[in-house]
C-alpha cells in the first residue's frame, strides 16, 4: 500500500510540475494494445526536465540533435477479452533524442499502479455453501515498465500535433498469482504541445 | 483531432469484438470462481441441455486449461456437441489470477477449489446436472485426490484419467523400467545403438531416492520419447507457435504458460511424494483409463497398475498405440470415441 501511495504521489507531482512549466510540457494520447491486440487507451503529460542541443560538424553538413530528459505521468486502460480490464496510473522518466531529420528515439522507465477487474461475473462460496457474487472483483498490482519508442517530428507539417510515435513496452504485473506476470504492449500515439 | 479520436475508438471496438459468444444449442459461458485468494476462470462450453458436465482437470500443475479448448479441439469439439465441457483454470496457473502466497499453496487447496467449483456449477445450472471428471497428467492426481476426499464420489458419475500421475514415486519406477526395457529392445533391433546404450546406462544408474536420480529418469524419458518418434503419430497442432498465435486473441497471457508457476519447495516435495495407489481401492465409481504406449513419463504399465488397483468393476482401459503423453493430440478420434462411449454408458 505504501508503494502504491508513493507511485500516486510521484505521478501527480510530475503532472503538477509540467503544469507549472507549461511551455515545456506536452500532452499525448495513444492506442495502448496489451499484447498489441487487447485494446486500450492511454493519455499522459510529459515535461522536458533537461534539454540540450548538440550539433556535429561533418564534411558535408552540420548534424543537429536535441537530447532531453523527460518525465511524465500517464493514465491508461486496456481490456483483455474474458480475462481482465486493467486501469493504470504511472510515472515515467527517460531519455529522448530528436534528430534534425525528424526522427525521434526514446527509452523510458516507469513505475505505476495497476488495478485489474475480472472480465466476468465472479462468485465466492461461503462457509455454508452459499454462493455470493463478488462486486468489482479484481486485483491490485505494482507495475514497473520499460519502453523503447520511435517517432517522427511533425510539428512543421501539423498545426496541432508535435509528433507521432510507436512504442513497444514491457511491463510487469506483481504480484500476480504466486509470482510476477510480464506483459507485452504496443503504444501508438500522438504528442501535442500545450502552448501550441 | 476529432477524427483521431474516432479512429482510436473504432480500433478499440474492432479488437474488443474479436471473439463472439456462440449461439444456438452451443452455450458459451464464462465466469470466475474466487477461492482462498485465487480468481479462477471457468469456461462452460457446449451442450448444457445434456445436463452432463465434463470437468477438465488440466496438467502441470501450472498448465493452461484453454490449450484443451483451443489447441486440442480435434478432441474437444465433438465432446462439446454432446456435453457441457467445463474448462476450469486451476489456481496459480495459466489464465487464473489473484494474489496467492506461494509458501501457503498446498495440494489440498486444489481439492477445495474443485469442491467449490461443483457447488458453483450446481448453483448456475441446477441440482439435476451430472458430473464426469476428466484429468490429464497432474489432473489425474488432482481428480484422484478429490475422489478420495470425504463423500465426493457421491457427486461424480464417472472418472476419466488420461496419462494421470496419481502416484509420483511409482510412476517414476515404471518410467525407469520402461526406458530400460525399450532401450534394450531397440539395441537388440540395431536401432540407434549408441544413444540407447547411453540412455539405458543412465537410467540403470539413477537412484530414485535422490532428486538427481528422479531428474535423470525424467530426462531419459524425454530422450527415449524423441528416439521413438517414428513409432508415434506426429501432429502439428498444439505447438508453441500455435500457443503464441492464440495469445494474441484468446483470454490468456503469453507468458503465463511459458514462465512456470513459482511454488515453494514444500509444495514440490508434497507433489513429488504423492502416492495414492494404495488408496485406489476406495474409488468405486466407473473409471476409464487412457494411456499412451510411448509415454515414458507416465507409462502405460502405470496405467495398467491403476486399472488393476481401482475399487470398481465398472472400469475400462485403452492404450493409445501411437501416442506419448498427449494422446488427445496424437490420436484425438480414438480418445474421443472412448470418452463418449464411456460417458454414454454411465450417465
Amino acid at each position: 500500500m505504501k508503494v502504491i501511495i508513493f507511485i500516486l504521489l510521484v505521478s501527480f507531482s510530475s503532472a503538477c510540475f509540467a503544469q507549472k512549466e507549461i511551455n515545456s510540457a506536452s500532452l499525448k494520447i495513444s492506442y495502448f494494445g496489451e499484447m498489441i491486440t487487447h485494446p486500450g487507451l492511454k493519455c499522459g503529460i510529459e515535461y522536458s526536465l533537461l534539454t540540450r542541443n548538440i550539433s556535429k560538424e561533418t564534411k558535408r553538413k552540420t548534424k543537429e540533435k536535441k537530447c532531453e530528459i523527460i518525465i511524465g505521468s500517464n493514465l491508461g486502460a486496456y481490456t483483455h477479452f474474458k480475462y481482465n480490464t486493467g486501469v493504470f496510473l504511472n510515472g515515467e522518466i527517460g531519455y529522448r533524442t530528436t534528430r534534425s531529420t525528424g526522427n525521434i528515439f526514446d527509452f523510458m522507465f516507469g513505475a505505476g499502479y495497476l488495478r485489474t477487474f475480472l472480465n466476468s461475473e465472479t462468485f465466492e462460496i461461503g462457509e455454508n455453501a452459499e454462493v455470493n457474487k463478488v462486486f468489482l472483483a479484481g486485483n491490485n498490482s505494482f507495475m514497473p515498465s520499460v519502453s523503447f519508442g520511435f517517432g517522427r517530428d511533425i510539428s512543421q507539417k501539423s498545426e496541432v500535433f508535435d509528433s507521432w510515435y510507436l512504442k513497444p513496452i514491457i511491463f510487469l504485473q506483481t504480484q500476480h498469482n504466486s509470482g510476477i506476470l510480464p506483459h507485452l504492449a504496443l503504444e501508438a500515439g500522438l504528442n501535442f504541445q500545450l502552448n501550441k | 483531432m476529432r477524427n483521431i479520436f474516432l479512429l482510436l475508438i473504432a480500433v478499440t471496438v474492432v479488437f474488443a469484438s474479436c471473439e463472439k459468444e456462440k449461439t444456438g444449442s452451443h452455450v458459451s459461458n464464462h465466469f470466475f470462481l474466487r477461492n482462498n485468494n485465487a480468481d479462477m476462470p471457468v469456461y462452460v462450453e457446449g451442450n448444457v441441455a445434456s445436463n452432463i458436465f465434463v470437468i477438465v482437470l488440466h496438467g502441470g500443475p501450472g498448465d493452461e486449461v484453454l490449450v484443451h479448448k483451443h489447441l486440442l479441439n480435434d478432441f474437444t469439439d465433438e465432446l462439446e456437441e454432446n456435453y457441457a465441457m467445463v474448462y476450469w483454470q486451476q489456481r496459480c496457473a495459466g489464465s487464473s489470477q489473484g494474489n496467492v502466497d506461494r509458501n501457503e499453496v498446498q495440494l489440498s487447496d486444489y481439492v477445495d477449489d474443485l469442491e467449490k467449483l461443483l457447488i458453483l456449477l450446481m448453483h448456475q445450472y441446477g441440482q439435476q446436472i451430472e458430473f464426469f471428471l476428466m484429468g490429464h497428467s497432474w489432473g489425474g492426481a488432482l481428480g484422484t485426490m478429490f475422489l478420495l476426499e470425504g463423500d465426493n464420489q457421491r457427486d461424480i458419475q464417472g472418472w476419466i484419467e488420461i496419462c494421470g500421475a496419481h502416484d509420483g514415486p511409482l510412476a517414476l519406477e515404471f518410467s525407469k523400467e520402461k526406458i530400460i526395457t525399450t532401450g534394450e529392445n531397440q539395441i537388440a533391433l540395431g536401432n540407434n545403438i549408441n544413444k540407447w546404450e547411453e540412455i539405458v546406462y543412465d537410467a540403470k544408474q539413477a537412484d530414485l531416492s535422490t532428486l538427481d536420480g528422479k531428474i535423470e529418469v525424467y530426462l531419459s524419458g524425454f530422450e527415449s520419447e524423441n528416439l521413438m518418434v517414428d513409432s508415434m503419430i506426429s501432429v502439428e497442432t498444439g505447438t508453441t507457435k500455435d500457443y503464441i498465435s492464440a495469445s494474441f486473441f484468446k483470454p490468456f497471457n503469453l507468458f503465463s504458460n511459458i514462465i512456470p508457476a513459482p511454488f515453494s519447495e514444500n509444495f514440490y516435495e508434497e507433489l513429488n511424494s504423492l502416492s495414492l495407489t494404495d488408496d485406489l481401492s476406495e474409488i468405486s465409481i466407473p473409471s476409464l483409463f487412457l494411456y499412451g504406449r510411448y509415454d515414458f513419463l507416465v507409462p502405460d504399465s502405470f496405467g495398467y497398475s491403476a486399472y488393476n488397483e481401482i475399487g470398481t468393476n465398472e472400469k475400462e482401459i485403452l492404450i493409445l498405440e501411437k501416442s506419448e503423453h498427449w494422446p488427445m493430440k496424437t490420436e484425438p478420434e480414438k480418445c474421443r470415441i472412448a470418452v463418449i462411449t464411456f460417458i454414454d454408458k454411465y450417465k
